[in-house]
């Protein structure tokens, strides 16, 4: 049995843990509000812009814009959001392990897989693999979101346009709740155009209205499309910031909660070893005083 | 019996939404928008046609004297409607008085002298990236400064 002072100062060390826990996920708990409050900042504009491409495509035909062009090639690039930091339960795990089981089960086996990674863990755990990295960009905060969605769909419209790549894919937590992140794989290039946009207006139209292009509308679509495809990668981003966020709120709730209960067991062990120490001392006065009446 | 209000768009009015992915900017009744179209600057005054041009970046301004707004615009696109509702959707903006201009300064002098030393790497999506990086720059010095 543990001596009373190494028991007191394993309660301790227990109890400082748990205060870092909590502060953890108090502090995840607030940025996850404001990563929430930027989820719902961006739609209006993923709305929008969301409509135009797809107006656009309508009356200038998918035909007129190379990345909606959906080519026969296996080379494919996916593009991985992971965070940079860990103790955030299976967040950065179930990413990585979606990506290993899709391309093992849902891609030809003589597919070309390339990654590009974001996020110091999808690194980590792919580069000590050999697998295929072509770019790595550490994860995005709320004011870098922007930056790395820009960069990065700069790179794969690049790719794609120059036929290095056939088909890029997303994978990212989507975020649901605080409690619940469900790992997404999304299609990326080639864009396929959310249908209906406004409305089906006669050709030449939009939404029944006609509008005066400027320049035209092939040169629109190509201005138009990449922002599209960025926009798709900052809500990925946003929705990865806030995953992680809420991932570690629930990890460290749930840290916060066992050291609790260990405080608790080690506290019964502390007071059953003081009682038994208390007991002995008792006995051994008792057996003293005892011998001296004899 | 008080006079109805004036419906935006409908009697010499544009109702203008600047919209970012950060979310939106500025929504506000104006009677004339100046933009950097693909084109060139052009102005837009009430009772325009419907149109949607392209958007490259630069100074952007909304409404005129003491209610004019102005500022700094990377690339996206406008759309005004029929009812005179402008849609002005750009990848970032940011209000002129906002900006820090010794920081946009150091940002371009930066994105300048990496641009010249691509030497004859290939232009692929991070030489866009850097153009992309140079137009803002320029934007926000030209917001504070023309």
């Amino acid at each position: 049995m543990p001596s009373l002072k190494a028991i007191r100062k394993r309660i301790g060390s227990v109890k400082n843990t748990r205060k870092i826990t909590r502060a953890m996920k108090l502090v995840a708990a607030a940025k996850l509000r404001r990563a929430q409050d930027a989820i719902i900042a961006a739609r209006p504009y993923a709305l929008a812009l969301s409509n135009v491409v797809s107006e656009l495509a309508e009356v200038a035909g998918t035909d007129a814009h190379p990345l909606f062009e959906a080519r026969e090639g296996n080379r494919t690039a996916i593009v991985v959001f992971t965070s940079d930091r860990g103790l955030a339960g299976a967040f950065n795990a179930n990413v990585i392990k979606k990506v290993e089981a899709f391309v093992a089960t849902e891609l030809p086996a003589d597919a070309e897989v390339s990654l590009r990674l974001i996020g110091r863990k999808a690194n980590q755990y792919f580069s000590r693999r050999n697998a295929r990295i072509t770019s790595f960009d550490p994860a995005p905060t709320g004011a870098t979101a922007l930056d790395v969605a820009r960069e990065t769909a700069n790179r794969i419209v690049d790719d794609f346009l120059n036929k290095k790549v056939d088909r890029v894919l997303v994978v990212f937590n989507e975020f649901k709740s605080a409690i619940s992140q469900t790992v997404m794989i999304k299609q990326v290039l080639p864009v396929v155009p959310e249908g209906g946009g406004a409305g089906a207006g006669a050709a030449g139209s939009a939404g029944g209205v006609d509008y005066a292009y400027e320049p035209g509308k092939e040169e629109l679509l190509a201005r138009m499309v990449p922002l599209y495809v960025q926009i798709g990668l900052y809500r990925a981003a946003l929705e990865n910031i806030a995953g992680e966020f809420g991932a570690r709120m629930s990890a460290m709730e749930n840290a916060t909660k066992n050291a609790g209960e260990m405080i608790a067991k080690l506290t019964l062990q502390y007071n059953r070893a003081r009682q038994a120490s208390i007991t002995k001392e008792l006995l051994e006065i008792i057996g003293g005083a005892e011998a001296l009446k004899g | 019996m008080a006079e109805p209000k004036q419906l935006a768009g409908t009697g010499g009015t544009l109702d203008a939404n600047l919209v970012t992915p950060r979310g939106v900017v500025a929504h506000q009744a104006t009677d004339v928008i100046s933009a950097p179209g693909e084109l060139g600057m052009f102005e837009l005054l009430p009772g325009h046609i419907p149109m949607l041009t392209a958007l490259k970046p630069g100074v952007l301004t909304i409404g005129s004297g003491k209610f004019r707004g102005r500022y700094a615009v990377s690339s996206g696109y406008l759309r005004i409607g029929p009812a005179g509702a402008v849609e002005i959707l750009v990848e970032q903006a940011v209000l002129a008085g906002d900006i820090d201009v010794e920081k946009a300064r150091v940002d371009l002098k930066a994105a300048e002298a990496e641009l010249a030393a691509w030497g004859d790497r290939p232009t692929d999506g991070d030489w866009k990236s850097l153009l992309d990086k140079v137009a803002w720059a320029q934007a926000r010095v030209d917001a504070r400064t023309n």
